[in-house]
């Protein structure tokens, strides 16, 4: 019995300690291939969130310039993009940033413009203090693309 | 056997009547009009006579809908037959006259797909078009989209030039060969859809 509690302590450890800590999976990152010239580039991902306490996306940080959050929000027929502080994503939920929605837009580039098939490195932080490290591919037409089995 | 002819021509007319009545005709918006091309002439819609237009307003430091539409029309364009691709033609027009020049036009749209043609001009010229077309623009905070890296382009190197962000109008305008709006298309309207509508008008 003492075997099998340390056991199961070692695990937790293992596992992070991971109990009431949050699990959350960045799947399908996509950075949108722009032009040379370009001044904006748009950053999309799907944020699965499997833990059991919300996460709150509240920076994206680039070596390529300054990274905002927006939301492209629709009324009447025109499209509006509307700075955002922070993406919470809920326990048990998935939040998509997807062309014409949630994204990140990378500005004020104080590096070349990256090209397609690139990797850039982007690192995810949260209110709750936590970094994430990924490496976002540049691509011409995103993973999320629902035109993908037309 | 003048009734298998009149009876012909009544089967021709209603078929082709179903089609227009898909794309009807919408009056009052949309016309002739004339700008500055990315590849820096002078242009007008109807130097495109015969061919169908797509039309779309927007701006190069746009960072989602614009390269997202410039995709799907892409996308589009690329499942049209090539003799069919010819007589389409799409026209990216930008109503960020501070910053999109013709040449920084051409740049930015040569990327998506060599055969847009980027148009702008004067404000007020620019904003008669959009005014025309029914759709609208509104300049957003004063936020600075500029790159510090100076060795993109040649026009960039001295001047740091403020880019604004823009709210507007997303649709697609769908023209036929005789320079009429026949409707819209919108990012969601599917590539299938697209390439009926646009073969059916030419």
């Amino acid at each position: 019995m003492k075997k099998f509690a340390f056991s199961l302590l070692v695990l937790g450890f293992l596992a992070g300690g991971a109990w009431a800590e949050s699990k959350l999976m960045v799947m399908d990152s996509w950075i949108r291939a722009m032009p040379p010239s370009t001044r904006v580039i748009p950053i999309y991902m799907t944020l699965r969130n499997h833990g059991a306490v919300l996460d709150e996306l509240v920076a994206i940080e680039s070596m390529l310039g300054k990274v905002e959050l927006h939301n492209t929000v629709e009324k009447d027929g025109t499209f509006h993009m509307i700075p955002v502080q922070s993406i919470v994503i809920g326990s048990g939920k998935t939040v998509q940033l997807a062309p014409l929605g949630l994204h990140g837009m990378i500005t004020q580039l104080h590096q070349p413009v990256p090209k397609l098939g690139d990797q850039v490195p982007l690192t995810l932080v949260f209110a709750s203090g936590k970094q994430m490290a990924v490496n976002v591919k540049v691509v011409q037409d995103g993973i999320a693309s629902s035109e993908h089995h037309h | 056997m003048l009734t298998k002819k009149l009876v012909t021509a009544l089967v021709l007319w209603f078929v082709s009547s179903m089609v227009w009545a898909q794309l009807p005709v919408l009056r009052g918006i949309g016309g002739d009009f004339t700008l500055t091309s990315s590849r820096g002439d002078s242009v007008s819609l109807s130097d495109f006579s015969g061919k169908v237009v797509l039309i779309f307003f927007g701006y190069t430091n746009c960072a989602d809908i614009c390269p997202t539409t410039m995709a799907h029309v892409s996308r589009f364009m690329k499942r049209l037959p090539e003799d069919k691709r010819e007589q389409v033609q799409v026209l990216f027009i930008s109503f960020d006259t501070d910053f999109d020049t013709p040449e920084h036009m051409n740049n930015y749209l040569s990327f998506f797909d060599p055969s847009f043609i980027g148009l702008t001009g004067q404000p007020e010229a620019v904003a008669h078009v959009v005014e025309q077309y029914g759709a609208e623009f509104t300049k957003l905070a004063e936020e600075k989209v500029t790159t510090r890296y100076k060795k993109l382009s040649v026009e960039d190197t001295q001047i740091e030039r403020p880019g604004y962000l823009y709210s507007h109008t997303a649709k697609i305008y769908v023209i036929d060969p005789r320079g009429r709006t026949r409707g819209y298309f919108y990012n969601g309207t599917p590539l299938e859809q697209m390439k009926a509508d646009v073969l059916s008008l030419l």
